[in-house]
């Protein structure tokens, strides 16, 4: 569009081809084509291996690409949140959390939750973190012979790593928490305030729905940024209409703010009254299980990072880093990234400066010696095996 | 209202509670209660300000609305000749002067527009008073008057309206005098965005923050799940009174089945 026209008299004999008119209606008519007839988009395509399946949930591993060493390299298990879909992780080659771990020589597993039914609508916290977060650390240690995992929790994922590694640290080699609400006293997020809203209760939002619907998240997350959701991002993608990679971004993108899936309501329930409105973790308080289980932070004493964006307006970067005043870590590192809760995976500048960066933090302290475990060591090789004879 | 009045009636520069109250202090006392001393319900009280509004300006509210309208239209047609007079290249040069006069003239046919869609704003929206105050009270402090809330108010439309036609029209149109490309056109057009955009931010952190929007949204969002239960709890009493089985019930049998056959197609597999 900031094309100078040309001087009056020329465009008086000879209207100009780049008329900014005419530019402006083929951007519309482009706009308008790709509404009626949008292009089929692929997200999530690394190759990759079930190797537990559970419920709906389902444990991925990722094939080790070609060029890169298959021996030695550090399992790191990814947990996503339980909004949305995991392929944000995976988004597309080139802007991928998983290929650029896997082409650093990380050997990833991600936990893609599936979509909860009816048949989930009872699951709680407990199900989640020590369930299928637990069974998943053993299929890893399975899979690779090694006894401890470096675990990379996503948003609410990372509260679910937080409680999983607290409760079994002897399973964890490192910890990473990615832009994940843990201090939930903070003002800097609008989630953060409305959940103290007198009326808002979490428990009867459980009862009434069963499965809490991902348009009652999206309805919140839309409030976030009005603006942006509304009319700024579909003026961006007007304008670079003729830009074919930003245009496909776009695409995938919506298809992934616009995948969501329900969540059940005793889970949703207790993240919102036991976090957001209580905020029991940081104090110690939050037990799992019923009361049987007490998650105390303290336990967490293996090497911890965090991972956040400064502009990432879900949660503030204060609610990740919070965290390591609590915690029995002496070995800590914060990762900052100038960007916004999805930017940290799926910005090219993330995976050019933080990825890179992540990947050498994990290389660096998987070295050195490793608490096997004898069982998990044993079945390894026939895992392998198995995995091989399959393919 | 800045024009003359065609009044049938005596004219009330203040037809306010005030006057009704002398009024009534003046009437002799009643020992029951009439209709008159009962609550007002909304719907009459709106009525009611709707036609005192009639009264004092001479005209009825459709009158006035489509007079509005009118001049929306005198002033919309001003402008396109403007601009078309100003984007035709041969006028560019001598119809500086003319174009830069019209301009002037629309400014200030369009704030005076301006005025006045306040002015009737503030009538119009008096009778909605919880809902106008449930609306400006994030913005003033608890001790504000009514008066302040409704000057607010009505401000705040005022703002909205000239911020987003007038203002912006006016930058706009300013960057298409004499001497001036399309490059200045994008550039206002971008910065009026986003002066517009960065002001919207403010105004939704503010609000959204605010503790009367998070108690009427902890309101509303309670009273919706009341409204979802008794929807649902209608569609039980149904299907018990039908024997037909619910909505729900039918989702959970299809999922159930669905998983016993993704199962099941599991283990063939396995075993194949």
């Amino acid at each position: 569009m900031a094309t100078a026209l040309p001087p009056p008299s020329a465009m008086e004999e000879d209207p100009s081809p780049s008329d900014p008119v005419a530019e402006f209606q083929e951007k519309l008519r482009k706009a308008w084509d790709l509404a009626l007839h949008p292009p089929k988009i692929e997200v999530g395509v690394t190759p990759a291996d079930v190797v537990l399946r559970e419920g709906r949930m389902r444990l991925l591993h990722y094939r080790c690409p070609q060029g890169v060493l298959k021996e030695d390299r550090p399992p790191v298990l990814c947990v996503y949140a339980l909004i949305n879909k995991p392929y944000i992780m995976d988004l597309q080659p080139g802007l991928s959390v998983v290929e650029t771990l896997l082409s650093r020589g990380l050997d990833v597993f991600l936990i893609d939750w599936g979509t909860p039914n009816e048949l989930d609508r009872d699951l709680t916290l407990h199900d989640y973190v020590n369930g299928y977060v637990g069974r998943s650390v053993e299929a890893v240690q399975r899979e690779t012979g090694e006894a401890q995992v470096h675990i990379l929790g996503y948003c609410m994922g990372g509260t679910f790593s937080a409680m999983y590694t607290a409760l079994h640290p002897e399973n964890v080699r490192t910890l990473t928490l990615m832009a994940a609400p843990l201090d939930f006293d903070t003002r800097s997020s609008y989630l953060n305030i409305w959940a103290h809203a007198p009326g808002f209760d979490a428990w009867k939002i459980a009862r009434t729905f069963g499965l809490i619907p991902p348009e009652f998240f999206n309805s919140a997350f839309g409030m976030l940024d009005p603006l942006r959701t509304s009319y700024l991002k579909f003026k961006d993608l007007l304008e670079r209409m003729d830009d074919t990679p930003f245009v496909e971004n776009f695409l995938r993108m919506e298809k992934w703010t616009n995948d969501g899936i329900p969540m059940a309501g005793p889970t949703y329930a207790e993240f919102i009254d036991k976090g957001y409105q209580k905020n029991l973790l940081i104090k110690g308080e939050w037990t799992l299980d019923g009361d049987k289980r007490r998650v105390d932070l303290k336990a967490i004493d293996m090497p911890l990072a965090t991972i956040v964006g400064l502009k990432d307006n879900l949660v503030p970067p204060e609610s990740t880093e919070h965290v390591l005043g609590y915690v029995g870590s002496k070995d800590t590192t914060k990762f900052q990234f100038p960007g916004g809760h999805i930017g940290l995976s799926v910005s090219r500048r993330a995976h050019q400066e933080l990825w890179p960066r992540y990947a050498d933090w994990v290389l660096a302290r998987s070295r050195g010696p490793s608490k096997k475990s004898a069982p998990a060591a044993a079945k390894a090789p026939k895992a392998r095996a198995r995995r091989r004879r399959s393919k | 209202m800045p024009r003359a009045r065609k009044s049938k009636s005596e004219p009330r520069a203040t037809p306010s509670k005030t006057v009704a109250a002398s009024e009534a202090r003046e009437a002799p006392r009643r020992e029951t209660p009439t209709s008159a001393d009962a609550p007002r319900a909304p719907l009459e009280e709106g009525l009611e300000l709707w036609t005192r509004f009639a009264r004092e300006t001479g005209e009825t509210v459709t009158e006035f609305l489509r007079r509005f309208g009118e001049e929306q239209q005198k002033n919309y047609e001003s402008w396109s000749t403007s601009l078309a007079d100003v984007t035709r290249p041969a006028m560019r040069d001598r119809g500086t002067q003319e174009v830069q006069t019209r301009l002037e003239e629309w400014n200030r046919r369009a704030e005076e527009i301006g005025t006045r869609v306040r002015d009737a704003f503030q009538t119009a929206l008096e009778p909605q008073k919880e809902l106008l105050d449930a609306w400006v009270k994030p913005f003033l402090p608890k001790e504000a008057t009514p008066q302040d809330k409704a000057r607010e108010a009505t401000e705040l439309v005022q703002k909205l309206y000239t911020g987003l036609t007038t203002n912006l029209s006016r930058r706009l149109f300013e960057t298409l005098q004499p001497g001036r490309g399309v490059e200045d056109l994008v550039r206002a057009q971008e910065e009026s965005l986003k002066e517009f955009s960065d002001s919207f931010q403010k105004l939704t952190q503010l609000y959204f923050t605010s503790p009367a929007f998070v108690s009427m949204f902890g309101k509303t969002l309670d009273a919706s799940l009341d409204l979802q239960k008794a929807v649902k709890e209608g569609d039980d009493v149904f299907s018990k009174i039908t024997g037909f089985p619910s909505r729900r019930e039918i989702t959970e049998l299809n999922q159930a089945v669905k998983d016993l056959s993704a199962k099941v197609s599991r283990l063939n597999t396995g075993r194949a």
